[in-house]
């Protein structure tokens, strides 16, 4: 692997890929510790079955049953057999458990991020600043349709280092370690919007205001995709996000807005 | 990848007293507060209650912007402007189904 796909890929998809993506969120570090968490009790699993398992068909068979009627309808083997998977389930149970109400944890939100799905690209709106210098002035929202990037464009505006089918005409500015509340909905159809950097996947259902809290730990570009089949273009609306430093993003609000 | 290593290694350049106070400004801005009444997932509720808290407003002074300021801004906050469109059409047009001014 090229020493640059190790430090500036973390953040997209890569081919093959076997890993998850590298975590911008408590959210996504809790998924992570538990995926990992998940698939050391699955290990013991596989290896405890596969072994009795052999261990049965190599030893016992229908002419051979001296040894098995030593433990014939014992009863300390059944309170193992019973209560050992109880407790492997309690096991995934209560991390689990704890990741998901932690999830649902909601902060004092600093700024809201209203996503709208389109059939088939995504738009995003920013009001917090709308009447903040003139009152009802409704041209300081900020506002971004973001269009797929083809790759036509990316060649023509020879913009390398650009992802083929991830990259949109407009990346989303986001502030760092600033509590976000995102409003995800749509106007067409169902669609999801995810960043699996985030740990976020809402649902955009049209007439609903999904709310989710996230507070993104580092700054970085972030690719996600709908993940809600939603039509012919449904794997044609990316979504790219750029976090900046929260100083930058004020900056960014000053320049662009007043 | 120039595009992007510019916005991340740029200096914060020098500001003129205006802007100095318009990014104070701006870093003090807080969204619409969480309220209890709408713990749920689903905040379609919640903007439709801060738009009308705010034309109870309007109805309560008179249609009076500047007391009212907080409370557009608050339903601006989390409704999207499809939303607000509509609902500002339909009170023209006098088939709102919330507070009648």
């Amino acid at each position: 692997m090229r020493i640059e796909k190790i430090f500036f890929l973390c953040d997209a998809p890569e081919f093959a890929q076997l890993r998850l993506q590298d975590p911008s969120t408590t959210t996504m570090e809790g998924l992570i510790a538990f995926n990992k968490h998940l698939l050391f009790v699955m290990t013991i699993i596989v290896v405890l079955v596969g072994w009795l398992l052999f261990a049965t068909i190599s030893n016992y068979d229908e002419f051979n049953t001296q040894k098995s009627q030593s433990f014939f309808h014992s009863n300390a083997l059944e309170i193992v057999w019973t209560s050992l998977p109880a407790l492997t389930l309690l096991n995934l149970a209560s991390p689990s458990f704890t990741l998901l109400y932690s999830m649902d944890e909601i902060s004092t939100p600093e700024i809201s991020v209203k996503i709208i799905g389109h059939q088939w690209y995504w738009s995003y709106e920013i009001s917090d600043f709308d009447t903040m210098a003139t009152c009802m002035d409704s041209d300081k929202t900020l506002k971004y349709t973001c269009y797929l990037l083809t790759e036509e464009s990316i060649s023509q505006k020879n913009y390398l280092g650009f992802f083929r089918l991830l990259e949109t005409n407009k990346r989303v500015l986001l502030p760092s370690n600033t509590h976000l509340r995102l409003l995800v909905t749509s106007v067409d159809v169902l669609h999801s919007w995810a960043i699996p950097s985030f740990g976020v996947k809402v649902d955009a259902c049209p007439g609903r205001l999904n709310q989710v809290n996230v507070f993104l730990k580092r700054i970085g570009m972030f690719f996600g995709q709908c993940s809600e089949i939603c039509g012919v273009n449904h794997g044609f609306m990316p979504i790219a996000l750029l976090v900046v430093p929260s100083i930058q993003y004020h900056y960014f609000v000053v320049s662009k807005l007043f | 990848m120039s595009k992007i290593n510019k916005i991340f290694s740029d200096k914060i350049p020098e500001l003129s007293e205006k802007e100095e106070d318009l990014l104070h400004q701006v870093k003090n801005v807080r969204t619409t507060p969480r309220d209890q009444r709408f713990p749920s997932q689903n905040q379609a509720l919640h903007c439709w209650n801060r738009y009308n808290e705010w034309l109870l407003c309007m109805k309560q002074t008179g249609s009076d912007d500047d007391k009212c300021q907080v409370y557009r801004q608050w339903s601006v906050s989390i409704c999207p402007n499809d939303w607000l469109e509509n609902w500002d059409e339909a009170r023209e047009e006098g088939r709102f189904m919330g507070v009648k001014i």
